[in-house]
């Protein structure tokens, strides 16, 4: 447990340092500040689109920030052979993932922290007020980033960053439409189809369990039971994904 | 010294060709925007390409609502895609209340298409049962366009009865109960806005009414 809080810190540190971590929250503070700008152009929608596209932002952010940090690590610590001065020392290669992974999704904590904050002070400049449904929408997002992490860890295991990043975008968008892929595979094929389509629609990320961000922006009502089965699909999905990503890494043999 | 202006007088010689080639392509992209509204695919295509940003989507297309009408009030163009366009951001977004009410509002007034404009607000409060701004529009539209005093009548009271409903809701009906014939009930209703509205002129004018139906002589008083 030591071991994964250290290259937990490490990596946190680290990633708190890269270039991109600083550009993507300038970018989202932006986007949330020019939907104040344009609010005099929205007709009655004001506060609405104050909140969806800070909601929006929050989530995108989170998972280009996920994706763009998380591709590179393993691989910048193998390319500058920092990987040999840890993996000697007695972390096991399980420990090294998990705290890579902590540490990004720590990151992206604090990326979402800041971009909350600067949501609720532009709501409360509009003399409006976050609704907890907001923070919980907020949680939502971060569970969702963390499964996105791990399937970049993953990747990352094997493949060069490019080819990381463009997987796990390809996995981010067929896992907001999985829900989708069931539906018409039940309507339109046969039963080969169906179950190739059940096979995938388990194997992919259900991201939509994460999404109640129509139900913050509108205040609708949504069960906190749905919360709690979403954290605890996140921790099931990350932990399975980080397993077969440790299956991986630990037949990874470095030069 | 030579090469430093000569490196100026280039930079500021491709800004002067970059206005230019904007300037070229504006009408170009005018153009292209008109085709973006035309070729707008349905409501559900639209929601399943967002990948669960839809509500986002609703947003930029509410912007593009807002300029296309602002297009139409400055005769750039005319409402022919304006009802799609509705359509497809209340389809992206359910509970965007104020579409449907906007959007009614013009359907029925610009275009003239009452029914149309009915519908919408149907579906609106199909989407949004406890909305009571949606039945208000609806009876809005039935005593304004349609003259349909009971029609208007029964939607400003469903609306009067919902959570939150605005004060409007219950003059209203008052109001249109008398234009329908409906004397007792006017009466009724005008005396519970006079006995629970905490605002003095409105209660002065209800009292107002009260006697003047009561009396026989409230303007526009109609027949069952």
């Amino acid at each position: 447990m030591r071991t994964i809080v250290a290259v937990a810190l490490n990596t946190f540190r680290e990633s708190v340092r890269e270039k991109i971590l600083a550009v993507a929250l300038l970018f989202g503070v932006i986007l949330m500040g020019s939907s104040v700008f344009l609010s005099p152009l929205a007709v009655g929608a004001k506060e609405k689109i104050v909140m969806d596209v800070g909601l929006a932002a929050i989530s995108i952010i989170g998972v280009l920030v996920a994706v763009f940090l998380g591709s590179t690590l393993v691989h910048k610590e193998v390319d500058r052979k920092a990987i040999y001065l840890v993996l000697t020392r007695p972390v096991s290669r399980t420990a090294y993932l998990v705290g890579k992974l902590a540490g990004v999704v720590a990151a992206v904590g604090l990326v979402f922290a800041v971009m909350t904050a600067v949501l609720a002070g532009t709501v409360a400049v509009g003399a409006g007020a976050v609704r907890p449904a907001v923070f919980a929408s907020v949680y939502l997002s971060l569970l969702e980033t963390m499964v996105i992490c791990s399937v970049v860890m993953l990747f990352s295991t094997f493949t060069t960053p490019v080819l990381t990043s463009f997987f796990t975008l390809c996995i981010f968008a067929a896992g907001s439409m999985s829900g989708d892929l069931k539906v018409f595979a039940s309507k339109f094929g046969g039963a080969g189809m169906k179950s190739v389509a059940g096979v995938f629609y388990c194997l992919l990320p259900n991201l939509r369990v994460f999404n109640i961000r129509h139900e913050a922006v509108h205040d609708l009502p949504f069960k906190a039971t749905d919360i709690l089965l979403a954290t605890l699909y996140a921790a099931v999905y990350s932990a399975v994904v980080i397993y077969f990503a440790c299956l991986i890494f630990r037949r990874r043999e470095f030069k | 010294m030579k090469r430093k202006c000569v490196e100026i007088a280039v930079a500021v010689v491709s800004l002067v060709a970059l206005f230019v080639a904007s300037r070229g392509v504006e009408g170009l992209s005018q153009r292209k925007h008109r085709l973006e509204v035309l070729y707008l695919p349905s409501g559900r295509f639209i929601e399943q390409a967002t990948l669960g940003y839809h509500d986002l989507a609703a947003d930029v297309l509410w912007f593009r609502m807002v300029q296309y009408y602002g297009g139409y009030q400055l005769g750039q163009n005319d409402l022919a895609l304006f009802t799609h366009l509705v359509d497809v951001i209340t389809d992206l977004d359910p509970q965007f209340v104020f579409a449907y009410v906007f959007g009614a509002l013009i359907i029925a007034q610009d275009l003239g298409h009452f029914d149309q404009g009915i519908a919408f607000l149907e579906k609106g409060a199909k989407n949004n049962p406890t909305d009571w701004s949606l039945p208000f529009e609806t009876g809005f539209l039935e005593y304004v366009y349609a003259r349909d005093y009971a029609k208007a009548l029964a939607h400003f009271k469903e609306a009067a009865k919902l959570p939150g409903a605005g004060p409007q809701a219950g003059r209203f009906a008052a109001f249109v109960a008398a234009k329908a014939g409906y004397v007792e009930t006017s009466i009724a209703m005008w005396e519970e806005i006079e006995r629970t509205s905490d605002n003095r002129y409105i209660r002065e004018l209800a009292e107002r009414y009260i006697a003047e139906l009561k009396a026989g002589t409230f303007r526009g008083m109609g027949k069952k």
